[in-house]
Parts: structure tokens; C-alpha cells; sequence
């Protein structure tokens, strides 16, 4: 049973687990490009911002691309809102090598004091796409209805273990010839229990069912933690 | 196969070695071209026989440099504040300074959690630059200084390669090849700085480019890498 890899008798392994020091609660936003990462973070400091202390960690494929575009929107203060370089290659970044994101976030959390939710956009990716659980707390994987309704049946680790799916831009549904029903029956069978929110970001409260959401994950991780 | 006889080391600090020197390895460095970026930009590194040179020269400059800095670290004879001092005044490049300790900052992390209690850092309280940080990981993880500065001549040859591969879109078979011919200055280089005594004896080697081009790094937008 005991094979030549177990690490049971690793002393070390009981440190290694990833510390929790009362910082914020993390949200990963992952997702295709252009399928409205920046847009739904935007919306969710607009909506949540008067409540909590938020701070976001944007990793962008061109430089400072999505961080400069939320500071001209001033959903947040600018010094709120960090971008992490990543070298061609955000899906590195936020996965396999995850200490560029950390130190940004070790940097926001000591220039601008306790911060309740970080959220970490993905510089927009493809649909293997996936947060390391090291770097945050639970993870959003944003489709949507303008890349093609077919998009959640080939899955691919967003679609299939994302705590939350979201599908935007259900407004352009009629105009691209987007099945809604469609997509939800194949998120479903993609995700099982797993949630699913279809949202639109026309009007500023979109974003609502996903920072209902976010509130409900919020809750549950301070009663677990103890915060 | 000089090197490996003259490696300090058994199997199991030529295992250490192989893990650091590893890509995969989170030590922050995917993010960095190391100045390669302004290289393409300029033309001057436009294909697998431009590259072979750019590292050739590299590596006998700036990098030799480094490992020597890497093999003082390992050895442990001398305070990493004076290994440190030595090094910081050899780079002239303020973006070099820079990346390094930024670099030297995610090898700490990263040590923090494998050896927790031992991760190398300045009196205080910072980071080592990124070679002196890798020397002290190296010796954590079971290596030898030569091995310490191996590591640091073959991830230079990897890192440079790995950046301009992504930039331009080189065949990786070509990319391979110029990294095997690079095998014997690799060695060469490690090997050339293994005896090394004090800080003092650090070599000053470098050569204009190798600081200009972390510099003219900076001013690219949009650029894709971290350095």
C-alpha cells in the first residue's frame, strides 16, 4: 500500500502545505479572450467595492493592457490594481509558476493594508485554462455566448472544475444565433452540480448573480478560516 | 564529459541539480527574456545563428559573472551581504539589478516552503540577487557549488533561448540544437569560476550589450516579458 512514492513519513510536507495568514479571500477570473474578464471585474469593484476592500491582480499578455484599463475606469483606486508580466504566457503565470502573482499580491497587501477580496484576472487564455489552488480560494472560468454556443460541450478543465462557470453577453444571443439552452444543458453535463450563471453586462448590475455568488463563497471560506 | 567527473557530487545532488535546473521549477524566471527582448526588437537576434552568438557572449560575460557570484553562495564561506554587495556593484544595468533580485525574491518563496526556516536572505531581511539566492537554494536542495554554477550557466542558456524561441517563433528543433552546441561554453564557463575564493574575485566581465539590453528592454511597448 505504502508505495516507493508515498510521502507519509515526509516531515517536511506538513510545512509545505500553502499558509494561510488571514489575507484576503482570492478569486481567479480565467476565460477565453475578449469573452469579458476585465469587464466583469470592473462590474463586480462597482457592485461590491462600497462593502469590501478589494484588490485586483491583473496578468496580462501585453504588458499592463488590462490593469490600465480598469484604472481609467476607476472602479478602484489605481494603487489597488497591480499587473503581473508574464512572459507570452499568463497560463504560466497563474498555474505552473505562481510567485510573480504572489509577490504582487504580498506587495498590494503590504502597500495598501488588509484587503477582504483579491481578484486575479487571467490575461485571457484558452479553454485549458486553469488556476493553481496555491495562488486562490476559487475560480471563475468566463465564457461567452458570442464565441459560438458549442463552446461549453468541448469542455476542457474551465468549463468542467471551475467553481463557478459564468456566460456572458446573453444579449448578443439572438444576434449570433446563440442557443441559450443549448449551452446550459451542455455546462450541465460538462459540470454535473456544479454552478452556472448567465449574465449580461449591458447594465451595470449584470454582474449581480456572480457577486451573489462570490458573497455566498466569501461567507462560507470566513467561517472556515475563522476570519 | 569533464564536467560531470568534476561535478562534487553522486546521484543524488546530480537529481538536485537537474530538479533546480528544471523549467518547470517555480523560480519566476519564465516571465524574464533577460534583455533578449530588445535583441529581437533590434534585429540583432533574428535567428538560430544570431542566437547561438548573442548566448556565446553572454554567457562568457555577464553570466560567468553570476556563477561565480552562484558558487561563492553555495559554498557558504562568506556573508550573502558581501557576496551581494560584490555582485550589485558588478551590474551596472539598473534593470538588471532589478530582475535579479526580483528573481532572487521567488527563489525565497519558493525555499521558504520546500526548506522552511532556511531560505537564504540579506541581514535585512531582502532577497539575494537571483544567483546568490540560487547558490544558497542550490546547497538546500543537495548540490555543490559547480553544480550551483551550472545551474546558473545552463538556465541563462535556457532562459535566452526559451525567450527568443517564443519572440520569433523559431523551429524548437533549431532552438535544441543551438542550446547541445552550447554544451561545452555551459560547462566551460561553470567550471572556469569553480575556484573562486572571496567576493573580491568575482569577475567584472560584460560586454556593452548584455547591459544595454535589459535597459532598452524597458522602453519596448508593448513588451511581453518581465526583463
Amino acid at each position: 500500500m505504502h508505495g516507493p512514492f508515498h510521502t507519509h513519513h515526509n516531515e517536511g510536507a506538513e510545512h509545505r502545505k500553502r499558509p494561510r495568514d488571514g489575507g484576503a479571500f482570492r478569486v481567479g477570473i480565467g476565460g477565453p479572450v475578449g469573452t469579458g474578464k476585465t469587464a466583469l471585474v470592473a462590474a463586480l469593484c462597482g457592485l461590491l467595492a462600497d462593502d469590501l476592500r478589494i484588490g485586483v491582480v491583473t496578468n496580462d499578455i501585453y504588458t499592463t493592457e488590462d490593469a490600465d484599463t480598469l484604472r481609467r475606469q476607476g472602479v478602484l483606486p489605481a494603487e489597488r490594481i497591480a499587473a503581473v508580466q508574464t512572459g507570452c504566457c499568463p497560463h504560466t503565470a497563474i498555474r505552473d509558476d505562481i510567485t510573480a502573482n504572489l509577490d504582487a499580491i504580498e506587495d498590494l497587501e503590504q502597500r495598501e493594508g488588509p484587503i477582504d477580496l483579491l481578484l486575479l484576472e487571467s490575461g485571457g487564455d484558452n479553454l485549458t485554462l486553469t488556476f493553481s489552488t496555491g495562488l486562490i480560494d476559487v475560480q471563475l472560468f468566463v465564457l461567452d455566448v458570442a464565441g459560438g454556443d458549442k463552446v461549453p460541450r468541448k469542455g476542457g478543465p474551465g468549463v468542467t472544475r471551475s467553481d463557478l462557470l459564468v456566460i456572458n453577453k446573453t444579449d448578443l444571443a439572438p444576434l449570433v444565433g446563440a442557443d441559450l439552452e443549448v449551452m446550459a444543458r451542455d455546462s450541465a453535463a460538462q459540470r454535473g452540480d456544479l454552478p452556472v450563471r448567465f449574465i449580461s453586462l449591458v447594465e451595470p448590475t449584470g454582474a449581480e448573480p456572480v457577486a451573489a455568488w462570490i458573497l455566498d463563497r466569501l461567507a462560507s471560506w470566513r467561517a472556515d478560516v475563522g476570519a | 564529459m569533464a564536467a560531470v567527473d568534476t561535478i562534487s557530487g553522486d546521484t543524488v545532488s546530480v537529481s538536485a541539480l537537474l530538479m533546480l535546473a528544471d523549467g518547470r521549477f517555480p523560480d519566476g524566471s519564465h516571465a524574464h527574456s533577460f534583455g533578449i527582448e530588445a535583441a529581437v526588437a533590434m534585429g540583432r537576434v533574428h535567428d538560430p545563428d544570431s542566437l547561438h552568438r548573442y548566448i556565446g557572449v553572454r554567457l562568457w560575460t555577464t553570466t560567468r559573472t553570476d556563477a561565480a557570484a552562484a558558487v561563492l553562495a553555495a559554498r557558504g564561506d562568506h556573508a550573502l551581504d558581501d557576496i551581494d554587495s560584490a555582485l550589485t556593484l558588478r551590474q551596472p544595468s539598473r534593470a538588471t539589478r532589478e530582475a535579479s533580485r526580483s528573481l532572487g525574491r521567488s527563489l525565497v518563496r519558493t525555499a521558504a516552503r520546500l526548506w522552511p526556516g532556511r531560505e537564504p536572505r540579506l541581514t535585512d531581511g531582502r532577497p539575494p540577487l537571483q544567483p546568490i539566492a540560487l547558490g544558497a537554494v542550490a546547497t538546500l536542495a543537495g548540490c555543490g557549488p559547480l553544480e550551483a554554477a551550472l545551474c546558473t550557466t545552463h538556465a541563462a542558456a535556457a532562459s535566452l533561448s526559451g525567450a527568443a524561441l517564443r519572440l520569433l517563433g523559431l523551429d524548437p528543433f533549431a532552438v535544441a540544437g543551438v542550446l547541445a552546441d552550447l554544451r561545452a561554453p555551459v560547462a566551460e564557463v561553470a567550471e572556469s569560476v569553480q575556484h573562486i575564493a572571496t567576493p573580491a574575485d568575482l569577475p567584472s566581465s560584460s560586454t556593452p550589450l548584455a547591459e544595454l539590453d535589459p535597459e532598452l528592454q524597458r522602453t519596448i511597448e508593448p513588451r511581453l516579458f518581465g526583463s
